[in-house]
């Protein structure tokens, strides 16, 4: 009864924040299959890491601690990105799917130009972007708050260099 | 363009583009069914194996304690042997903790990253020598059983037994390095890289491989010509 509960609260909460693992889903995975597995991936994850969760942070900033670290470290899916990177010659290539962001011009713009960054840096601006403090991003990704700072500057400006 | 201005390109483009991306709670609940990692399956099913050769070579001992009670020189050797076999399954336990740990852990993406490459780093290296030393003293456990006469075990031949014990100590590390050396050394690299956040380690395992599967080749070939003179020379015989 009680697990009943617990899962039931749960998915409620994961339901509520989605966004979080689209959002997510489209900066790391490449197609429509892996981001589906992806998207499994990070739903089962947070369900093992939710007895971790306490509440000293907020759900949603937990959902992408575990949701980013999901993403990163899935080896599995990153042998298949490095033999694309290795067969595309270079990395960081914007996916093709899903191709409705490519349609909203700037947005899809924008999108490419974060796909280009590495993995550590698509993270960061991906909290900045959603306006996450720069204390809750150094939270999640485990470096100070003035290297938070540091990066943001390089990533911003390596940003507009690519959306101009 | 602003900062500020990147901030609203995303927030709107999401929103249009989240519009028509929604799971359903069903959707969500067939989520939770967990799929097994291979890596992680091999690396457990690893440690586990070895956990039962130390168990099977305490019982062992165990029993050779028994038998060799009256035996002062080799109850100084099975004691020892006992005290670091059970050490040995200690660690094993602690490493299949870790590793849950790592999996199930509320960590940021740095310590994540290096506790994961503190697995493959470091435990595991150490759990691979250790992997051969169990298996070692689960052999030597069982011959010690076997041989019992009344309380004596006799090693006719000391330098050729070092010599024996010592090539099967490095045959069997040595067939776990080669097995796992690959899929562990890519792991490696890609948390490395991850780390450095640079991924030209990543291109040059791509290009080592093509190297390594060659090498394998000519191993391979060597070890089954061998294993046919062998076998050749064991019906002649």
């Amino acid at each position: 009864m009680v697990d009943t509960d617990k899962k039931n609260r749960f998915l409620e909460q994961v339901e509520q924040n989605q966004d979080i693992v689209h959002k997510i889903c489209t900066l790391y995975a490449w197609n429509v299959d892996d981001r589906k597995d992806l998207s499994q991936e990070i739903v089962c994850q947070l369900w093992k890491s939710y007895p971790s969760f306490r509440g000293d942070s907020k759900f949603t900033t937990w959902m992408y601690r575990v949701a980013l670290n999901t993403a990163l470290l899935n080896v599995q899916r990153n042998r298949r990105r490095v033999r694309t990177e290795s067969l595309g010659d270079h990395h960081g290539e914007i996916p093709a799917e899903p191709t409705d962001k490519e349609e909203h011009g700037k947005f899809g713009k924008l999108y490419g130009a974060i796909s280009q960054l590495p993995q550590f840096d698509r993270a960061i601006i991906l909290l900045y972007l959603e306006q996450f403090s720069y204390r809750d991003i150094s939270e999640v990704i485990g470096i100070s708050e003035s290297n938070v700072s540091v990066r943001l500057v390089r990533i911003k400006k390596k940003l507009k260099e690519l959306l101009t | 363009m602003s900062n500020n201005d990147l901030i609203k390109i995303w927030k709107e483009g999401n929103m249009e583009m989240l519009k028509n991306r929604r799971f359903e709670r069903s959707e969500l609940e067939a989520f939770l069914k967990p799929r097994i990692s291979k890596t992680t399956l091999s690396l457990n099913f690893n440690i586990l194996v070895y956990m039962a050769a130390q168990l099977a070579a305490m019982i062992l001992i165990g029993f050779d304690l028994y038998g060799y009670r009256s035996n002062p020189i080799l109850l100084k050797v099975l004691i020892p042997m006992f005290i670091v076999c059970s050490s040995f399954f200690g660690y094993g336990v602690f490493l299949l903790t870790y590793i849950w740990q790592v999996n199930h852990g509320n960590f940021d993406l740095v310590t994540a990253i290096n506790k994961k490459l503190n697995v493959y780093r470091k435990h595991y290296e150490v759990w691979m020598w250790i992997g051969a030393v169990s298996l070692l003293f689960l052999i030597f456990a069982l011959n010690t059983l076997v041989d019992n006469d009344q309380g004596t075990y006799r090693i006719n031949r000391p330098v050729f037994f070092t010599v024996i014990c010592l090539l099967v100590f490095l045959f069997i590390y040595g067939v776990q390095k080669i097995t796992q050396f690959f899929a562990v050394r890519q792991i490696k690299v890609y948390l490395a890289d991850l780390q450095n956040d640079a991924l030209e380690g990543s291109h040059r395992i791509e290009k080592a491989k093509k190297k390594q599967m060659v090498i394998y080749l000519v191993l391979a070939l060597i070890l089954t010509f061998l294993f046919i003179v062998g076998l050749i020379k064991a019906i002649s015989f």
